[in-house]
């Protein structure tokens, strides 16, 4: 990426653009509402990646992920545990996601930066920052046209955690 | 610490003894700071580190005991050191990152310096500057080191303590402690996998209860119960050392098979599938039939081995309302790459995010916001009877009796 914008220069990718833009506003719907959870792992291929990673993890090159799923089956796993197999309180969780940079790779597939806020309302409190960092993606585009996540990486700027991790992020 | 007042007269432990516990005991900031000059500054030893995560000479971790922030850092001769983080001069928090490699520690105020053992060896200008000011003449540096700790090292497991009076570490931990300790760590080389960190709004002990009660885990862990894991109808074992503080739950895996037992456990769901079978793919790794073995090393540490996952998980008190859980997910060197990729997928049960654990860390924080609204009111602990013995089954509280009845006797409550 060089370091300046120039009029000229996006306009090739405009499609892309807005269809990347599109992509995450669909992810942010799957993931903030309890009742599209299902719909979630659709938003990956077969053999998608899932990782949320403590700062700390990420920096240092530590494997070990808060959340790690290797397959839309263990992605369906994981929204099974939020509908129904783990106990916690009802929570609200807003993402807004913004400065996404997208990059055409030669394999096809399309590189994904973009940076991430969420956050999170439970009874009895104020809304608070629940988590923020970045998204570091790559889609596949499917033969149709469709877009859909190979790897969803997502590095947390925290380390700590307050209290626990129920929903995607 | 006998300068310490006796606590509020209107907080008195019912005569029930050990089968109940007052709730105060988790809201009144008078007993929480009790518990951090007796308990956490007291003749006990607290969890730093792995060794592995302080391996080479000058690689230091920043960490916790209770509340206060301490460096433990490795010497030039290969020893253990450990200070609290409090500059010697005034105050300050002079280490500020969680890890890394130096030569010497420096305060960034007025650059103090201290060596990796936490002597004084640098005071800027303590000699004046043009023959002006300067430290007195009878200053010196001996006696404004950082306040030390000690420290001790078995099969790779760092732990420290504030008290010089400690015992040493085998007979603290007593034989039978000792041998599942042992177990986990048997002198081969450990390698560190990552962290994860969470905050919890809930008293310390409630952590400490939580895993000294294996009640709790066939009716709440819908994961647990479902997939055989962790189950009331499994062969298991509650075990504590002679002083009660230290305690293991041992259990072995069973099938996820429907028995008669099982009517209490509306938890277990026969259909409940996963959709990929690899998160559970479990393998033999430690001498015995075991399959789980939790124990809780008084006053902060959990040692978490359930099935290939294994952790440490420290506890770093934030008040009366609030504790810090560090998970240090771990394996051994020689771990192969199925091994590794095992261990991080079951890592997927545990932590902030865990399968099992999120029910934990939720109803810790249900606990806090029920016990804070009746601080005279206390809890029932009557499972498996009154006494603190070791069990043959988990359908039981001893633990938790156990743990009060050594609390009592140290907080003088
Ligand atoms: S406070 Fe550390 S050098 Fe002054
Ligand atoms: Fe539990």
């Amino acid at each position: 990426m060089d370091g300046s914008t120039q009029l000229a220069g996006p306009s090739g990718d405009l499609a892309l653009r807005v269809a990347v833009e599109d992509f995450y506003t669909r992810y942010v719907e799957a993931a903030n509402e309890p009742d599209a959870l299902d719909t979630w792992p659709e938003l990956f291929v077969e053999d998608g990646q899932y990782r949320v990673v403590p700062q700390e993890n990420w920096k240092q090159g530590w494997p070990l992920a808060l959340v790690r799923a290797e397959s839309r089956g263990m992605l369906k796993d994981r929204a099974a545990a939020t509908r129904g197999i783990n106990t916690y309180t009802p929570r609200t969780m807003r993402h807004l996601v913004s400065n996404i940079r997208c990059t055409r790779r030669r394999d096809g597939d399309i590189d994904v930066r973009a940076h991430f806020l969420v956050v999170e309302t439970m009874i009895d409190e104020p809304s608070r920052v629940f988590a923020s960092g970045l998204y570091v993606d790559r889609l596949a585009e499917e033969g149709n046209g469709r877009l859909r996540l190979r790897e969803h990486v997502v590095v947390l700027d925290n380390d700590l955690v307050p209290n626990s991790l129920v929903y995607p992020l | 610490m006998d300068e310490m007042a006796r606590p509020n007269p209107d907080r008195v432990w019912s005569d029930e003894g050990y089968s109940r516990v007052p709730y105060w005991l988790y809201t009144d900031q008078e007993i929480y700071d009790r518990e951090q000059a007796l308990i956490f500054q007291g003749p006990f030893w607290s969890y730093v580190a792995l060794s592995a995560e302080i391996a080479e000479p000058g690689d230091f971790k920043r960490t916790f005991i209770g509340d206060r922030s301490v460096v433990v850092v490795r010497g030039e001769d290969g020893a253990i050191h450990g200070f609290e983080n409090r500059c010697a001069h005034r105050g300050v928090q002079f280490c500020r990152a969680h890890r890394g490699r130096a030569k010497d520690f420096m305060c960034p105020y007025h650059q103090w310096t201290y060596d990796l053992e936490g002597n004084l060896i640098g005071v800027p200008f303590r000699r004046g500057v043009k023959r002006q000011g300067g430290m007195p003449k009878a200053f010196d540096p001996k006696d404004h080191g950082l306040r030390k700790l000690r420290t001790a090292e078995r099969h790779g497991v760092v732990f420290a303590s504030f008290d010089p009076a400690v015992p040493p570490l085998e007979e603290y931990l007593g034989e039978a402690m000792l041998g599942y300790f042992d177990r986990v760590f048997d002198g081969r080389e450990l390698k560190v996998l990552g962290y994860q960190r969470q905050r919890t709004p809930a008293n310390w002990k409630l952590m400490f209860e939580n895993i000294k009660d294996p009640y709790h885990a066939s009716l709440l862990h819908v994961f647990l119960v479902t997939f055989g894991l962790f189950r009331a109808d499994n062969e298991s074992s509650v075990e504590m050392d002679a002083t009660g503080r230290h305690a293991v739950l041992v259990s072995r895996k069973g099938d996820q098979k429907k028995t008669d037992d099982l009517s209490d456990m509306k938890s277990f769901r026969e259909s409940l599938k996963l959709n990929d079978m690899r998160l559970l793919d479990p393998v033999r790794e430690f001498p015995g039939t075991a399959t789980v073995v939790m124990q809780t090393l008084w006053p902060n540490l959990i040692v978490q081995q359930q099935s290939n996952t294994l952790a440490m998980r420290q506890l770093v008190t934030r008040g009366p309302d609030a504790f810090d859980l560090i998970w240090t997910f771990f394996g051994y060197a020689d771990d192969d790459e199925a091994m590794v990729t095992r261990r991080l997928r079951q890592a997927n049960l545990m932590g902030p995010a865990g399968f099992v654990s999120v029910d934990d860390s939720e109803v810790m924080e249900f606990s806090q916001v029920g016990i804070a609204q009746a601080p005279q009111a206390c809890g029932v602990l009557e499972m498996g009877g009154h006494d603190t013995e070791d069990t043959p089954h988990m359908v039981t509280e001893s633990a938790i009796r156990a743990f009060y009845k050594y609390y009592r006797e140290i907080m003088g409550v």
